[in-house]
């Protein structure tokens, strides 16, 4: 329920990056408006966005689940051998020296992306199947949006690659199928936020 | 060209809905409607100081330490990029480099440069000032590599006698400056230059 007195005006559009108000454009699929004074991106809407929003969420999902199952990369030497995934390095550094250092690495590469994929699926999943948008999409929407900047499993993995040539010299490496679906994960999960169109969204919040 | 706020409306920041700025909460999505955020400078100058103090430690501790047959070598951030160096790693070394020393050190000159323009009466060039604030807010997170290559040396490295790695204290505060300068430039509105714009050169002794 919208609790508006009308004050709204959906004739304007401001743009978010300098407040240039313009008036809001009547744009197609696949059709991107740029503000006149900055030129940033004022309204943009995207070709077919929830179809495609929906099956690059859902894989996303699944890489997810992979790359946090399955082990993630391992190393061996004289003998002696250790393989870990993504969880166990969670919990062998929660038990180390610096407990902090797993909070780090849990929040930011593994709930972040996690909790952006979750949401992504409850906000598009239900427009996708024709029904409106659900009371908690502009909830959730707006975690996707804040969340965005702060789930980084794409640095961890950059991350792993430097830590694996620090330690090429040390001891044999290998990789698990983990290493490959977090890969996958940060290409699917990046998909998703392209694909998703939030003009469409919000339209179906107000349509409500 | 006017601007919402002359107007007397505001922008919700989620859902893109113009409402009057008098409007408590966003019809649409619910959100409080903030015309600009009141002392938001002193919120990126408080976040930017955080982040500065917490460099020093991060860089004069060591953040992990190798311990190879018994020998302990506790490595700080440079410590790191040299032994790379060392190992003809050229390429990581760069990237480490980068992203651990150029990028958190250019990150504070830039935001701090961005602040006290923020805070002059006029800006002349309100496009560049904007675009640098982009760049920071992109590329400010990449900081965070060097804290993930200590959590998977740590984790992952763990080979009784032959090799051991373990933290060093100095990776907290190093995270706690890539969070505290990214917070730092989020809090930063880049509409605050362009309320100021004013291409007008200064007319004579007006200074
Ligand atoms: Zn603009
Ligand atoms: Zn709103």
């Amino acid at each position: 329920m919208v609790t508006a007195d009308g004050r709204e005006r959906l004739d304007l559009l401001a743009c978010p990056a300098c407040d240039a108000l313009h008036s809001r454009p009547a744009l197609d699929e696949g059709e991107v408006a740029h503000c006149v004074r900055c030129h940033a991106v004022i309204l943009a809407r995207k070709h077919r966005s929830v179809d495609r929003v929906v099956p690059a969420a859902a894989a996303a999902l699944l890489a997810y689940l992979v790359a946090v199952t399955f082990p993630f990369v391992g190393v061996s030497e004289a003998g002696l051998a250790n393989q870990i995934s993504v969880i166990d390095a969670v919990v062998a550094l929660a038990e180390g020296r610096l407990g902090l250092l797993a909070v780090v690495l849990g929040v930011f590469t593994l709930a972040f992306p996690l909790w952006m994929i979750v949401s992504l699926l409850m906000v598009t999943v239900p427009i996708r199947l024709g029904r409106p948008a659900p009371r908690y999409a502009a909830a959730e929407l707006k975690v996707v949006r804040r969340l965005a900047p702060w789930a980084m499993a794409e640095i961890f993995l950059v991350g792993t690659a430097v830590s694996l040539v620090k330690v090429a010299g040390l001891a044999h490496l290998s990789f698990g199928p983990a290493f490959l679906g977090l890969l996958a994960t940060v290409v699917l999960l990046a998909m998703a936020t392209v694909y998703l169109c939030e003009d469409t969204i919000w339209a179906a919040v107000r349509a409500r | 060209m006017r601007s919402a706020a002359e107007e007397g409306l505001a922008l919700c920041r989620y859902c893109r809905t113009v409402v009057p700025a008098d409007e408590p909460r966003c019809p649409v999505c619910h959100d409080r409607i903030v015309l600009r955020q009141p002392r938001q400078l002193q919120r990126v100058w408080a976040f930017w100081l955080v982040a500065l103090i917490a460099y020093v430690p991060a860089n004069l501790l060591p953040i992990m330490e190798t311990v190879t047959l018994g020998r302990g070598d506790p490595q700080t951030i440079i410590g790191g990029v040299f032994v790379l160096l060392e190992h003809h790693d050229y390429f990581i070394a760069g990237v480490v480099f980068v992203a651990s020393i150029i990028i958190p050190t250019a990150k504070f000159g830039a935001i701090g440069w961005l602040a006290i323009a923020a805070a002059r009466t006029r800006v002349r060039h309100p496009e560049g000032l904007h675009r640098v604030h982009r760049v920071v807010e992109l590329v400010g997170r990449w900081s965070m590599i060097d804290v993930f290559v200590v959590a998977v040396l740590v984790a992952l490295v763990q080979l009784g006698a032959v090799a051991q790695v373990r933290p060093g204290v100095g990776v907290l505060p190093f995270a706690l400056t890539v969070i505290f300068s990214m917070l730092s430039a989020g809090a930063l509105d880049p509409r605050v230059f362009w309320d100021k714009f004013d291409p007008e050169p200064l007319q004579g002794s007006a200074v």
